[in-house]
């Protein structure tokens, strides 16, 4: 009889509320311990204007992991978000080893509609509870951070702001993933900026970074700030807690 | 190569891994790990091997990583498909003394046990000298053990054998001096699905031939049936407050089987026994080969090797 599944050996998987996402499966998932990362990016209308730069800036961010000593212990998983979409996120790639994702086939961002903040977290942290779940189980040993990437507030959401905190309260017991690092970076937020510092602390996020205007400057710093932030919370794995290293500004 | 459907024929995959932790006592005296272990596999054949350095020795953890690695270059340089252990054992004397004496190595740096499985869909075996514990699991769940032992924790390593010094002879002594007194202890357990450990048999043997070494063959037919062959050191029975039987058990409790399975299910099993406090005071060195069997039959199909069913 085949073996049904998806030509990568990549598996679905669902969350509360209709979100899903899918991730590697794990029966195919050699080493023993794994650092759990996602990327969500904004999509909404209002980042048309330097839409390119953000292309870029995810391409070298994700490409930059590749350099990391702990490089064959990602598993990355990348969103965008717009309320255009069902559930308020698009999943370019779902957890999957740095050797198999290709940033220079993701998608220039397409950009429309409202900005649904909470969806993005809930899918991104979600995701990487259910999935540092199943990896648990199964005898490996995993972390997580998380990057949600905006320039703008919470407008459009699917997902609650209780169900945001109930799983980045989840991500952070040390039960289900070794430590858990949230990072909300704003970029282009003059105008919103005490909102989104408002909603971090609300939900329970690690931290916000407002990483100031959209020039291809400021994004090169996200992408270079997301590949040392992943590298140094992979490196504290097994050390019971999360990355102290992680700068608080980019 | 495709054949007739009416051939029906099994093929085996072999996966092994391994893995070592230093024990609390080691830790408590500032001893290094003096355990190790390797294993490969490929579509042909599997090995792994363990090997436990003498605590009262010299730089033991060498002459264990030695009776690993030159085990293991052994096998590989042999001829595969159901090498002997003879052929293997001769082949590793001399390797091995030319390697200790190419590193320097005093005679007490070099006793170590060695405890290995050698096994091809056609056949292999299990050999010991020292102690130790072998696992072999069957298709069916059940799970058989053997456990070796030699008195006052004396065991006889290969290098006495390997000595041109009359090692051998003052192993006796030390035991005594009578080389027919039954100090080289062995218990078989058998576990089936769902019940109790029972003891199958237990018999002690002489000195002398306790120094031969244990070897258990394995055919064609007792591959067939076999779905796991585990090698582990002594340090598996000295997990506190959790039976050996039981702590063999849970090492053999595979979730996921790609890649480093075996340390990872070492690694979760020593977190869930130091939840209750307890550890390995000794160190553990475990190595495993699983062995998955896929029938396969069609005029379509492309058998890829192996054991044949049907002769």
């Amino acid at each position: 009889m085949p073996r049904i599944t998806t030509p990568d050996g990549m598996k679905d998987h669902k969350l509360g509320g209709n979100f899903t996402f899918t991730a590697k499966r794990i029966e195919h998932l050699g080493a023993t311990e794994y650092t759990l990362v996602t990327v969500a990016v904004d999509e909404s209308g209002s980042v048309s204007g330097f839409m390119d730069q953000l292309l870029a800036m995810l391409k070298e961010a994700v490409g930059s992991c590749k350099a990391s000593p702990r490089s064959d212990n990602l598993l990355v998983r990348v969103l965008y978000f717009s309320d255009r979409y069902r559930g308020g996120v698009t999943e370019i790639h779902g957890f999957k080893p740095l050797a198999e994702i290709d940033p220079a086939q993701y998608p220039m961002p397409n950009p429309g509609g409202w900005t649904p903040l909470c969806d993005a977290v809930y899918s991104a942290v979600g995701a990487m509870n259910k999935y540092g779940k199943e990896l648990y189980d199964r005898d490996y040993l995993a972390n997580g951070i998380a990057f949600v990437i905006t320039d703008g507030g919470e407008n459009a959401s699917v997902a609650t702001m209780p169900m945001v905190k109930a799983e980045l309260a989840k991500s952070v017991t040390g039960e289900i993933l070794e430590s858990m690092v949230s990072i909300l970076i704003g970029v282009n937020t003059a105008s919103c900026k005490d909102h989104l510092d408002r909603f971090s602390k609300e939900a329970g996020m690690t931290q916000f970074i407002d990483a100031g205007d959209a020039s291809a400057k400021t994004l090169a710093k996200i992408a270079k700030f997301v590949s040392r932030s992943v590298s140094s919370q992979s490196q504290s794995l097994g050390t019971g807690g999360p990355s102290k290293q992680i700068a608080a500004t980019i | 190569m495709c054949r007739p459907f009416f051939l029906k024929e099994s093929t085996m995959k072999f996966r092994a891994d391994h893995h070592f932790v230093i024990g609390g006592d080691h830790v408590t005296y500032g001893k290094p790990c003096q355990d190790h272990a390797l294993s490969q596999a490929d579509d042909g054949m599997a090995a792994v091997v363990v090997s436990d350095g003498c605590s009262s020795g010299g730089e033991t953890d060498m002459g264990a990583r030695l009776t690993t690695f030159l085990l293991m270059q052994t096998i590989r340089e042999l001829d595969k498909g159901n090498l002997g252990q003879e052929s293997i054992f001769a082949s590793r004397h001399a390797a091995f003394s030319a390697a200790a004496t190419l590193l320097g190595l005093r005679e007490t740096d070099t006793l170590a046990t060695l405890l290995y499985a050698y096994l091809a869909p056609s056949g292999g075996h299990v050999y010991l000298q020292g102690d130790g514990v072998v696992a072999r699991e069957l298709r069916d769940g059940t799970v058989m053990l053997s456990r070796f032992d030699w008195a006052n924790n004396m065991p006889f390593y290969p290098a006495y054998a390997d000595s041109v010094n009359g090692n051998s002879e003052r192993f006796v002594l030390a035991h005594g001096g009578d080389p027919s007194a039954r100090l080289f202890t062995a218990e078989h357990w058998v576990r089936s699905p769902g019940s109790l450990w029972t003891k199958a048999s237990e018999e002690a043997s002489s000195l002398q031939d306790g120094m031969k070494g244990v070897s258990i063959a394995f055919d064609a037919a007792a591959m067939e049936e076999t779905s796991a062959v585990a090698v582990f050191t002594d340090g598996v029975t000295s997990v506190s407050g959790v039976d050996w039987k039981d702590a063999v058990l849970r090492l053999l409790d595979f979730k996921t089987t790609e890649g480093a399975f075996m340390k990872r299910r070492l690694s979760r099993a020593l977190k869930e026994f130091g939840k209750d406090g307890n550890g390995p005071r000794d160190d553990l060195a475990c190595a495993v080969v699983l062995i998955a069997h896929d029938k396969k039959g069609g005029t379509d199909e492309c058998i890829e090797t192996t054991a044949e069913t049907l002769a």
